[in-house]
């Protein structure tokens, strides 16, 4: 019983410990969120003042108005950050040739130096507006400090530093990216298409394609994902030559997604009777941007093919032909025996009308 | 043993429980707060860049509807004005028996269209497919009545584009929500599904099918439940997402990559609670199979829905929630403790068991037998106290933090007014309400182990907050 009792006590007085740890959490969190709900509203009313201020005078400098320095409106240090921010989103809608009236203002407010202080501090947000602004401002001082973030963990910091080195210096920033844009597979498609589409294809081409001559398959088929933002002729050439000496299928595969150029019909109709469906697919896509008259019957024969995708494409690249009339499509349909393929004709077709 | 002892244990019991369950959900505090500022960064990289603009993934939006004729219109309505550059809208019309086809065919200006439908995941047969004249993005399925996986099953056989989301024919979606929640699939390839943050809309004036201004219900019912979802989504789900442990997306707004799903073999039309069922089963196979994979959450908030603000739909909803659970972790129990699970297998898989799905049982058992104990003068009043005390105090401290993590995000509550009645509403919900559903989840457990039926049942909406567009 006395066993039971002190066992019983010791539980309270665990949960009595425990209450009165949590409630004291409690009491910390409901102060923390006191300060952060009073915190937000100096935020909000320092932000707007701001905002009243400083909007006018950066609308009317985007505009082509020019400012003298006393009548610029004052910028403490804390609004740095709203500065930034504000005078980031205001060259971001502005084309680069119209934020040349900005540099006067840049001059007077040392707005590289704010950038460099920014991209210097601990905090993920002020480094990202720092990094931001040091390819608006085109400091290239700040080059190497931004060559540093682009090697960062954080996604979006490593490619607001990229982004920011394209601005300062198109060639040299391609060149200094291309082999993290094969080596970082964190960083997407998506995302490096911007960038290098915003460096141009004089930047671009030359550093592109020694890259895909150097690398292995599969970050070779990463990057003739991104041959179309190269210049074309050369492109072109580059897919001609891997397309003879590759054996790897996702290099085919890349390179018939990017195909343009009609003199690489002959290769494209090898690689429609390619075993690997997937390539097969892709070269009835190719068919359907390129193909001409005698790529019909081709088209036709792959509508019988095993995989439904193949049969799908092949009728979409049928009805995107620019010949074909409508009549003759439907006899193409009449003729199938498979009743997939006429399925996919008639899909084919009723999806023209809608185009 | 003696009663003694027994009281003892059972205290114990009690207290260990809450304690090990408060530690575990502080933990999934601290991580869900490094992840929010991250996240929160990231949107400021954003904003502040072009970035984004460029190259968005197509998404095929999914709609299963059944019996919707009052609001399809304008729930799709709405969905054509997301601001999305690239997306289709599969609505499915599961069997309604009242106007839904019509009211489509009518408002859209549906024509049959010769679909050439590929069946990838078995559903009931389809009676036929139209698409709009009005808006070539939009194309609706007739369908047998199967239910929502399989009516999603038809949507994502339908589908076009590699990315679809699921969402409820009556959420309602903030405008950027298919931009917010892509972000993840778009930053890492390997991702196959995302979730977005759900928030409760009653209160808040909805027009057009598009949030207008966000408010607190007057029912203390939905009240409970917006404290609910902010614990439940703020830290319950953006803490096991940095650990790829996330097991539930919302079946009211889910992002998944296509093929993914596929070969996992669809929603399952066969369970109560088919969108945690298949996200658990995604991560059995995606780690049987040794798949990198990411399953991500998304803390801003994407979706708004309808809470049950009466007490019988209410428990009807919490019951198939708990049945939902206990199927989800079932058919999946292979996971538990498996060392090639990973965090799923070694965290969350066992957390969800020990706590998610038994926990109410211990709760409900342990505190009836304080009750019974401190009523027969085993247990001395200020020992009940104290435990049931500890119980209370701690629910609060963890609203009072996911209240903290919305604060110092969101702020989707603004007002020092609203801050104020949703602590209160924090307090009280320790005071009945999470009792009151953990007997409801009991009861739910208790209905799986005698194998009734699982029903949807009638959901009784009322939609005050919305006004036609």
């Amino acid at each position: 019983m006395s066993a039971s009792l002190a066992a019983s006590e010791a539980v309270l007085r665990v949960a009595w410990v425990t209450a009165q740890v949590s409630l004291a959490g409690t009491a910390l969190l409901l102060l923390c969120l006191f300060w952060m709900h009073t915190r937000r509203r100096t935020l909000e009313q320092r932000e707007r003042s701001f905002v009243a201020r400083w909007r006018p005078t950066l609308a009317a400098i985007a505009l082509g108005g020019t400012t003298q320095p006393e009548q610029l409106p004052s910028l403490a240090r804390r609004e740095h950050e709203l500065f930034l921010r504000e005078w980031i989103a205001m060259h971001e809608a502005l084309d680069r040739t119209s934020c040349c009236g900005f540099d006067a203002l840049n001059r007077q407010l040392k707005v590289g130096a704010i950038a460099t202080r920014m991209l210097r501090q601990r905090r993920l947000p002020s480094r990202l507006l720092g990094t931001v602004a040091l390819g608006h401002v085109g400091d290239a001082a700040a080059w190497d400090a931004l060559l540093a973030e682009t090697g960062s963990h954080n996604l979006a910091l490593s490619l607001a530093a990229a982004r920011a080195l394209v601005r300062l210096d198109a060639a040299r920033a391609v060149a200094a990216l291309m082999p993290l844009i094969e080596r970082r597979e964190d960083w997407p498609h998506t995302r490096i298409w911007p960038l290098l589409q915003e460096a141009g294809p004089e930047a671009v081409t030359g550093t592109l394609l020694a890259a895909i001559a150097r690398s292995a398959s599969r970050a070779q088929a990463r990057l003739v994902h991104l041959l179309p933002l190269a210049d074309e002729t050369e492109a072109a050439a580059c897919i001609r030559r891997l397309l003879q000496t590759t054996d790897s299928d996702w290099v085919v595969g890349a390179c018939m997604g990017v195909i343009e150029s009609p003199a690489e019909l002959p290769t494209i109709r090898h690689f429609a009777a390619h075993p690997r469906w997937h390539i097969r697919m892709l070269a009835a896509k190719a068919l359907g941007r390129l193909g001409d008259a005698q790529d019909e019957a081709r088209l036709v024969a792959m509508l019988g093919d095993t995989e439904w995708w193949v049969r799908y494409r092949a009728a979409q690249a049928l009805v995107a032909l620019p010949w074909m009339p409508r009549k003759r499509l439907e006899a193409v349909r009449d003729a199938q025996a498979d009743r997939y393929a006429r399925d996919a004709m008639d899909h084919a077709i009723a999806e023209r009308a809608y185009q | 043993m003696s009663l003694e002892s027994f009281i003892v244990a059972l205290q114990w019991l009690f207290l260990g429980h809450f304690v090990v369950l408060n530690v575990v959900y502080l933990a999934l505090n601290l991580i869900a707060l490094f992840e929010l500022r991250r996240h929160l960064g990231a949107r400021v990289a954003e904003s502040g860049s072009a970035l984004a603009a460029e190259l968005d993934l197509p998404i095929s939006v999914v709609v299963p509807a059944y019996n919707e004729a009052m609001t399809i219109g304008e729930s799709i309505r709405a969905l054509l004005q997301l601001e999305y550059p690239h997306f289709e809208i599969v609505v499915v019309n599961d069997g309604s028996r009242d106007a839904t086809l019509d009211t489509l065919v009518k408002e859209f200006s549906l024509r049959p269209f010769p679909e050439a439908y590929r069946v990838r995941l078995a559903t009931q047969p389809i009676r036929a497919v139209y698409r709009s004249v009005l808006y070539p993005q939009l194309r609706v399925i007739d369908k047998a009545n199967g239910g929502k996986a399989d009516s999603v099953n038809v949507g994502i056989n339908a589908a076009r584009y590699p990315i679809f989301c699921v969402i409820d024919a009556d959420s309602v979606l903030q405008r950027d929500s298919l931009r917010r929640a892509v972000q993840p699939f778009l930053d890492d390839s390997t991702t196959v599904a995302t979730g977005g943050t759900v928030r409760i809309a009653n209160g808040c004036r909805v027009s057009g099918g598009f949030l207008e201004e966000v408010g607190l219900p007057r029912h203390p019912l939905a009240m409970f439940q917006i404290v609910e979802y902010l614990r439940a989504f703020l830290f319950g789900r953006l803490g096991w997402s940095p650990l790829n442990a996330l097991l539930i997306v919302s079946g009211a707004f889910g992002l998944f990559r296509k093929e993914a799903v596929v070969a996992a073999g669809g929603f399952r039309a066969d369970t109560i609670g088919e969108d945690m069922e298949l996200v658990v089963r995604m991560h059995r196979v995606l780690r049987a199979q040794g798949r990198p994979y990411r399953i991500c959450y998304v803390p801003d908030p994407v979706c708004w829905t309808e809470a049950p603000e009466d007490l019988r739909t209410l428990a009807r909803q919490r019951i198939r929630w708990q049945r939902g659970l206990i199927e989800s972790l079932k058919l999946n129990a292979s996971l538990c403790f498996n060392p090639r699970a990973g965090s799923v297998g070694m965290l969350a898989f066992p957390f969800f068991l020990l706590f998610e799905c038994l926990g109410p049982l211990i709760e409900v058992v342990g505190f009836l037998a304080l009750v019974a104990a401190a009523i027969a003068g085993l247990l001395s009043f200020e020992a009940f106290a104290v435990l049931t005390g500890l119980s209370i105090v701690l629910g609060i401290l963890l609203s009072t933090s996911a209240f903290v993590f919305e604060q110092m995000s969101f702020h989707v509550y603004p007002r020092t007014g609203q801050t104020l009645r949703l602590f209160a509403f924090a307090v009280l919900e320790n005071f009945g309400y999470r009792q009151l559903n953990s007997v409801w989840r009991v009861i739910g457990t208790f209905q799986h182990l005698r194998g009734k039926p699982a029903k949807w049942g009638e959901m009784k909406r009322l939609a005050t907050w919305h006004r036609p567009g």
